[in-house]
């Protein structure tokens, strides 16, 4: 177990600002967040150290006057419970743990600043009084004083730049003792580019349920991407979320999330092991009886695939066989998460069709 | 299998575009400008080519013992309010219009000549021709949607309604005005259907004509009027008489940069960007993007930088706003002198990043100075420099409001009657008008120390007077008890109207700071350095803007909260 990660997950539906509508994925996302988090072939953090701030949906109206909760001063709270003593008197550095801040509902990105930066708006924000998490700043701020030897931040929020608003950054005192900076590594996920609006929707492969498309794609990124590592790096998220975007969301495009990996070295995220991504085919020119093979980004062949009438026989290279039925000329195939090449012999010619594995469907 | 590698050549037909080829692990193995040639070994790879928003990708394969070969990509159509050509949004007739209106003498309206300013608003979609089968009122919203443009001087005395002298073909879906001006400073203002206000900068500069390109967005069904879309705007400069070509490459390589500048990344890499900006570059607004897109890199190489500034104030001259304002950046780096005009800076930069190179000197901001002036009432711009129109009559204006509010209960109030006497006194100085003679208790803490307080701070623009007067406001006013309130009292709305957008940022800064100080927590210096930075103004502006806080504070209804608030303490 990870004794010395830590993680604070926050998730904001309800605004009492009606400007900002209600969202059906944080309490969702923080959910699924909190599963990988705890899970032993995933993040396998203690219970005790993972912190959820989320919307009570269940509360009731408020009194006059009353704050909507979950407010700023609770992740406050939550923050420096993990990074202070507990009198107070400086903060704890742990330098074999991981710090994972994430956060789930509407956000915003602070108008001057050119680097990478979000802030989440908290329950109680307002015309006037847009309270709000600085995300980047907390995850900053741990990153400068290497509190943590790894720091994840997943910010799933839109940071709409037009929104006049700006990201608190709390007076959070300096460490005692300096001279750690540049040690820590962080990895900084946004749901968006500076200016652009996350995206929540109902996610089929989770069941309908609705998500953040940034909690989701990083999710299946953990389980995807990098084929040939038994665990995943920040690099390979970064490119697995690039490439599979497109994909991810659809035919409902959304904007792409923007991803700071660490200069100063890798994160690597545990993960049972690499599974593959589904592939559809379509059947145009390829009959009956007719056969091709697919080959990876390294130009091997990674299956033989024969079509029958009503089936789609695979040979994986190094054994392993398998049937997928064809139905409406349409059948699917595991495959790695890479760039890929369909090539078929036909008595017009060979047939190339390349792709990326888990993307659109292949026409032969 | 032979791992021999083969020479690949990507390649965008207009040689205009960020470059990246992606191997199957997904990683960026090759970034270039243009065009890109790459060793590769066999195997399955992603050409990715982006300008402006646009992007194109195409997959690849190297097969063992390939003979070099290349990979063409189309050229990029990235949408542009200017109508070039390779953009998505262009029309022949918006760029027979402007050649039309260039080739023509600009209009003298009597603003004088040796400079000029090209104003184009246009609508890239098929809207123009939409609304002509439409109802009267849909047609009059669609003509109104390219109006609403004046051109003032800095202090914001009218100088022309743009409106009245541009040329209107809402048939065709655009305005034009092409006009005469003596060099100088200007603002071009902007007023929306809902009476919002923004100043864009005019730099009028001897020998060149500044040219604003202006997209208008529309609903899609034209339920409402178009919005000009000022944040997303083009800003131009040409040699006066030179006619618009839609096929400047300069023109298209600098939209290209603007895109890249307003996502705080540089699209273009830096060998690409430095060989562009070597060559004597004569579009100037191309050279701001170009040094700015350099001071990106972790690294900047100073020597081009130099280059560029100098080439710069060669094309604009070295008082150019946001020439000084490199100057000074590139001064500072290696700790070198540098000589700021007692006068400040006379007038804004067009570009926030200028802006923000300067943000933390004072001394360009005298006491008095238009600078000074606008530094709290940006507006966000896009890569832009924008600010709510100055207008002198504003104070006057709230006053009336508050008379008027007089007439409601809060009249009867003692407090009430003080802050009407007080605010009709407007014509001294600021902290004059902060006295108040409010006696209520809260927490041991009393109202007249914080007046004292504010009256005691003197006109220095000292940090820690600033220091002072944050923690005076901080700490003193009960601000949690004090918003819990207006919420309740859904007053929130009338106080809004009043503040600056720095302002409504700062109200929950401060409670945040009351908080901490309530909870034993010091506020020093470094940390007003550290709010200062991020809200990305100097420090006696910030002063300022509390202060004005303060006073709009005690005539909005705000008033009548913290005295019901210090009713209650007393009972």
């Amino acid at each position: 177990m990870a004794q010395d990660d830590y993680a604070i997950l926050v998730g904001i539906s309800r605004y009492a600002d009606e400007n900002l509508p209600e969202l059906n994925g944080p309490l969702k996302d923080v959910t699924l967040m909190e599963k990988w988090l705890l899970s032993k072939t995933g993040g396998g953090l203690d219970p005790a150290n993972v912190t959820c701030i989320v919307t009570d949906e269940g509360s009731h109206e408020l009194q006059p006057g009353q704050d909507m909760p979950p407010v700023f001063q609770h992740f406050l709270d939550a923050f420096m419970g993990i990074v202070g003593e507990p009198d107070k008197s400086d903060y704890i550095r742990r330098s074999e743990g991981r710090l994972y801040l994430y956060f789930s509902g509407h956000g915003f990105s602070e108008k001057y600043e050119r680097t990478a930066h979000a802030a989440l708006y908290v329950a109680n924000s307002s015309r006037i009084l847009a309270w709000n998490i600085y995300g980047t700043y907390f995850a900053q701020f741990a990153k400068d004083h290497a509190l943590f030897d790894e720091i994840v931040l997943i910010m799933d929020c839109c940071r709409d730049a037009e929104l006049t608003k700006t990201p608190f950054t709390p007076p959070l005192r300096k460490p005692t003792d300096i001279g750690m900076t540049g040690v820590a590594r962080l990895l900084e996920l946004y749901a968006a580019p500076r200016g652009g609006k996350a995206q929540e929707r109902a996610i089929p492969s989770r069941g309908n349920e609705v998500h953040g498309l940034l909690t989701h794609a990083f999710l299946k990124a953990l389980e995807h991407a990098d084929p040939d590592s038994p665990d995943v790096t920040c690099q390979a998220i970064k490119g697995y979320l690039e490439e599979n975007w497109e994909a991810i969301c659809g035919k409902d495009p959304a904007d792409p999330p923007e991803v700071i990996i660490p200069s100063n070295g890798e994160i690597r995220f545990k993960r049972s092991g690499p599974t593959d991504v589904e592939q559809r085919f379509k059947l145009n020119r390829l009959q009956n009886g007719s056969s091709f093979e697919i080959i990876d980004s390294d130009f091997d062949v990674v299956a033989r695939v024969s079509i029958n009438a009503s089936e789609a026989g695979i040979e994986r290279t190094g054994g392993g066989k398998s049937t997928f039925p064809i139905v409406d000329g349409i059948f699917v195939v595991p495959l790695p998460s890479t760039f890929c090449m369909a090539v078929a012999h036909t008595p017009e010619g060979i047939l190339k069709r390349k792709f990326l594995a888990g993307g659109n469907d292949v026409e032969l | 299998m032979s791992n021999s590698k083969t020479t690949v050549t990507v390649r965008i037909d207009d040689r205009q575009g960020e470059l990246e080829i992606v191997d199957g692990s997904f990683r960026v193995i090759n970034r270039g400008y243009g065009m890109l040639k790459a060793d590769l070994k066999p195997g399955i790879y992603k050409a990715r080519a982006r300008a402006g928003n646009a992007q194109n990708e195409e997959l690849f394969e190297v097969e063992p013992n390939a003979h070099p070969f290349e990979v063409p990509m189309d050229t990029l159509f990235f949408e542009s309010p200017i109508p070039l050509n390779g953009t998505s949004t262009t029309h022949e007739y918006h760029q027979d219009a402007l050649m039309t209106a260039t080739k023509e003498a600009p209009h003298d309206a009597g603003l004088g000549t040796g400079a000029s300013v090209l104003l184009s608003v246009r609508d890239p979609s098929d809207a123009s021709f939409r609304q002509a089968g439409e109802p009267s009122n849909v047609q009059d919203d669609y003509r109104l949607s390219f109006k609403g443009f004046r051109l003032t001087d800095p202090n914001g005395h009218l100088l022309l309604d743009c409106d009245a002298k541009a040329l209107h073909k809402p048939d065709a879906g655009f305005a034009l005005l092409n006009l005469a001006l003596q060099p100088g400073r200007y603002a071009l203002i902007h007023r929306s259907a809902n009476n919002t206000e923004t100043a864009m900068p005019i730099m009028a500069v001897p020998g060149w004509q500044t040219q604003v390109f202006i997209h208008v967005d529309f609903p899609n069904d034209l339920e409402a009027p178009g919005i000009p879309n000022l944040e997303n705007r083009s800003v131009m400069m040409a040699p006066l008489g030179e006619h618009f070509q839609a096929d400047d490459q300069y023109f298209r390589l600098t939209e290209i940069a603007r895109y890249a500048l307003r996502h705080g990344r540089a699209t273009i890499n830096r060998q690409e960007l430095e060989l562009l900006l070597q060559e004597k570059f004569q579009n100037p607004i191309y050279g701001l993007f170009g040094a700015h897109l350099l001071m990106l890199e972790d690294d900047p190489n100073r020597y081009l930088l130099d280059h560029v500034t100098d080439n710069l104030a060669g094309l604009i001259g070295d008082h150019f706003p946001d020439v000084m304002a490199l100057r000074y950046a590139l001064a500072k780096r290696p700790n070198e002198p540098f000589e700021i005009p007692a006068e400040g800076l006379s007038f804004p930069p067009l570009l926030q990043a200028s802006w923000n190179l300067i943000a933390e000197n004072e001394g360009f901001y005298p006491k008095g100075s238009f600078m000074r002036e606008i530094a709290g009432l940006l507006k966000f711009g896009g890569v832009w420099l924008n600010w709510q129109p100055v207008r002198k009559t504003a104070l006057i204006a709230l006053e009336e409001a508050d008379m008027r509010a007089a007439n409601d209960t809060l009249v009867k109030s003692a407090l009430r009657r003080t802050m009407v006497q007080k605010i009709s006194a407007f014509a001294g100085t600021m902290l004059d008008k902060l006295k108040i003679t409010y006696t209520a208790k809260h927490d041991g803490r009393t109202f007249e120390d914080l007046e004292d307080m504010i009256a005691d701070i003197n006109d220095e623009d000292d940090a820690s007077r600033s220091l002072e007067l944050l923690i005076g406001l901080a700490g003193k006013i009960p601000w949690e008890a004090v918003f819990r309130r207006i919420k309740s009292e859904a007053v929130e709305a009338g106080l809004i109207n009043h503040l600056t957008d720095l302002q409504k940022s700062l109200l929950p800064t401060l409670q945040l700071i009351g908080n901490q100080l309530s909870a034993g927590e010091k506020f020093s210096l470094d940390d007003l350095q550290q709010l200062r930075k991020g809200l990305n103004i100097p420090l006696p502006v910030l002063r300022e803007s509390l202060e004005d806080l303060w006073k709009k504070l005690l005539q909005s209804s705000i008033a009548k909260v913290i005295e019901k608030i210090a009713d209650e303490d007393k009972s």
